[in-house]
């Protein structure tokens, strides 16, 4: 469906001509974040909740960001998809989709990227949905303003077999979003975020506002139009348990910043930067019942951030240059990046 | 593809339901009509008393004593009858449309003074009403809409000031301006002195000259009302995460303003429309005054002015029956502009 848009084509001509990505790797980087920077303008200063944040996302991985709440995830997503509304704006940074720039896209260029090559599964699965429109209605409008026309017959097969394809029997398609519960209006953005074949989907907490029970569902039915698409994912959530079971990589954010992103298992095996070890020793266990440990401290205002590290306050391990220095995002051991001075390159 | 609002397959409407709607329509209507009946008999002073009193003062009274007169009256219009027969009587002629004669202006049926000044006021505040409502709907969710250009923004202060000014006082002005300093508009009436109404294009062109100005000043003063209440809603809505995901779906701004913003910001407004259209029969008092306009707001304040109970019966009672029949129509439409609003109670 996505190659009879004339813009995608265009996407994939330039992502083979471009050659900023290493040469040495054959993988090149579906989605390539650098230096980021996302401010809201306030009275009192710019509030910057994404500060000079930058990673890669491979073809076909899967990867979690987890943070607390303040910590950038949201804005991130939304930044990605070049949403972010006034006050807030994006000062500065790359977003390279297969090597194109999205930031210097025209709005109209910007918007068929959108759903096409980029989608997103909204948090707030209770609200998502148009109230007013029929199920149908809400899938086969995004087709339209993308410049693709079906017949009604087709129209009606093809939402059929989406709404098959996440887990719904065919009639939702003439449901309003009230008659549906709320694992099943979640499937149905899942249905409209694969619908045009994107490469990447962001989902922005799919799960919250979902029981437990349905939690699993749905992150199952987002893995497996994961794998039968080869979309990258990014799963942001706050949930560490849950992301730990469901994706490749994870990257810990902390005051708009990515302390540490490693391949999940080696991660919760041996985390490495403070805060990661902290946050994983607070998730709560069977074995020590009743107790709940937390991380002392607060996050730092990011209407002026320390000069330092972000987490140096809080860090029972914080070195002299800690307060002083910002510690860079490095490979410090094969495939693990952390931003940490307490480690040093390649040991 | 199709819009829900016109797509009605799916959606169908208990008979049920319309009967029982129907029904609560006709028990409001005669509740209302009952209490309007004894409203005006528990206030103090006697019309036709009040009637010839003037016309004492004003000399034209004849050699009859007054109290014969008043008697002789009272039996013509039935007000001698025991409170409940008088009711009785009553239901039987609103039923039958019979309000009597008018008492102030003697022997001229009430249904034949409302028939002449309902047109004048429907065309008159109906369509000002409609265009208030149509511009300040839009205008009002303009307001809210981030990619609105600049010069919208700079129309606002003045409308929302004009909406401040009470319309009766804006009429003046307009008056004073358009009809009296440039002469571009006549100074009032709703048509030439000396011509008959009538379905002619000169008639007709003439009418609607006359309601320009009227017309004006009730569109600028309830502008202000529908935009503000509309960029509120607006402000709401966007904030919904479907309008979020509306754009992350890639949509034409276009459609995201008009199918996913506006179309839920304006299910209040649709219902303050209702509302308002079913005030109209009742006339714009004050502005038809000012303009002297032959409608339903200078008949009832004319009425109440002269104790003509009649007039103030009919006039009351279309009232009524306008805004019942306005929530009926809504209560039947919206369900349709709305699909979480359920027909049958649960």
């Amino acid at each position: 469906m996505r190659d009879t848009t004339v813009d995608t084509e265009q996407t994939h001509a330039e992502g083979v001509l471009d050659s900023t990505v290493e040469p040495s790797s054959d993988v090149k980087p579906i989605l390539e974040v650098r230096n980021l920077h996302v401010s809201y303008d306030t009275v009192r200063g710019p509030i910057q909740a994404v500060r000079g944040l930058s990673f890669q996302l491979m073809p076909n991985e899967v990867l979690g960001l987890a943070g607390e709440s303040g910590s950038g995830k949201s804005t991130l997503a939304l930044a990605l998809l070049r949403m972010i509304k006034s006050p807030g704006r994006i000062v500065e940074g790359e977003v390279l989709l297969d090597g194109r720039d999205l930031l210097s896209l025209s709005e109209r260029e910007m918007r068929h990227v959108r759903l096409a090559d980029i989608a997103m599964v909204a948090q707030g699965a209770m609200n998502s949905l148009n109230p007013v429109m029929r199920i149908r209605d809400q899938i086969i409008d995004a087709w339209t303003d993308h410049g693709i026309r079906y017949g009604r017959q087709e129209s009606e097969e093809r939402v059929a077999d989406l709404l098959r394809w996440v887990g719904l029997r065919p009639d939702v398609a003439r449901l309003y979003p009230h008659e549906l519960s709320g694992g099943m209006k979640q499937r149905v953005v899942i249905a409209i975020a694969i619908s045009l074949r994107p490469r990447v989907i962001i989902a922005d907490e799919p799960t919250s506002a979902l029981d437990v029970v349905v939690q699993r569902q749905i992150i199952s039915t987002l893995r497996r139009v994961q794998t039968d698409l080869q979309a990258a994912v990014i799963l942001i959530g706050h949930d560490i348990g849950l992301m730990a079971q469901s994706v490749q990589k994870l990257g810990i954010m902390y005051a708009g910043k990515v302390a540490e992103m490693s391949p999940v298992y080696e991660m919760f095996d041996e985390p490495m930067h403070p805060y990661t070890r902290m946050l994983i020793d607070s998730l709560p266990s069977p074995d020590q019942k009743g107790q709940l440990r937390g991380i002392p401290g607060i996050t730092p205002s990011l209407l002026d951030p320390p000069p330092g590290c972000a987490f140096n306050d809080r860090c029972p391990y914080a070195l002299e240059r800690c307060t002083t220095e910002i510690p860079a995002l490095e490979e410090k051991r094969p495939n693990r990046m952390v931003a940490c001075h307490l480690f040093t390159e390649g040991q | 593809m199709r819009t829900n609002g016109r797509n009605l397959q799916g959606l169908e409407m208990p008979i049920e339901y319309v009967v029982r709607r129907v029904g609560l329509f006709f028990v409001i209507v005669w509740a209302a009509a009952t209490v309007n009946f004894l409203i005006p008999r528990l206030a103090p002073g006697n019309p036709i008393r009040e009637q010839l009193l003037q016309q004492v003062a004003t000399g034209g009274a004849g050699a009859t004593p007054i109290e014969e007169v008043v008697q002789a009256y009272e039996a013509r219009f039935g007000l001698d009858l025991p409170l409940w027969l008088q009711y009785f009587n009553f239901l039987w002629d609103t039923v039958r449309f019979d309000f009597g004669v008018s008492i102030a202006r003697f022997p001229t049926p009430v249904w034949d003074t409302l028939t002449y000044a309902l047109p004048w006021t429907i065309s008159l505040v109906a369509t000002a009403t409609i265009i208030a409502f149509v511009i300040g709907s839009l205008f009002g969710a303009l307001l809210a809409w981030p990619r609105t250009p600049r010069f919208v923004h700079a129309v606002a202060p003045p409308l929302l000031t004009m909406a401040a000014v009470p319309y009766y006082l804006l009429g003046l002005i307009l008056m004073y301006v358009f009809a009296f300093r440039f002469g571009w508009f006549p100074l009032g009436g709703g048509h030439q002195l000396g011509t008959e109404p009538s379905f002619t294009m000169t008639f007709m062109l003439d009418a609607a000259r006359h309601s320009v100005l009227p017309a004006l000043s009730l569109i600028l003063a309830t502008l202000g009302f529908w935009a503000l209440q509309m960029r509120g809603m607006m402000v709401t809505v966007q904030g919904e995460d479907y309008v979020t995901l509306a754009e992350a779906k890639g949509l034409r701004p276009s459609r995201i303003f008009f199918r996913y913003a506006l179309r839920n910001a304006m299910l209040p407004q649709i219902t303050a429309l209702a509302l308002t259209l079913g005030h109209v029969v009742s006339g714009a008092v004050l502005v038809e005054i000012v303009y002297g306009y032959p409608g339903i707001g200078t008949l009832l304040f004319r009425s109440v002015q002269n104790f003509d109970y009649p007039v103030i019966y009919g006039i009351t009672f279309l009232i009524i029956v306008a805004i019942g029949l306005a929530t009926l129509i809504l209560d039947l439409v919206l369900p349709f502009l709305d699909p979480r609003i359920k027909y049958s109670r649960e």
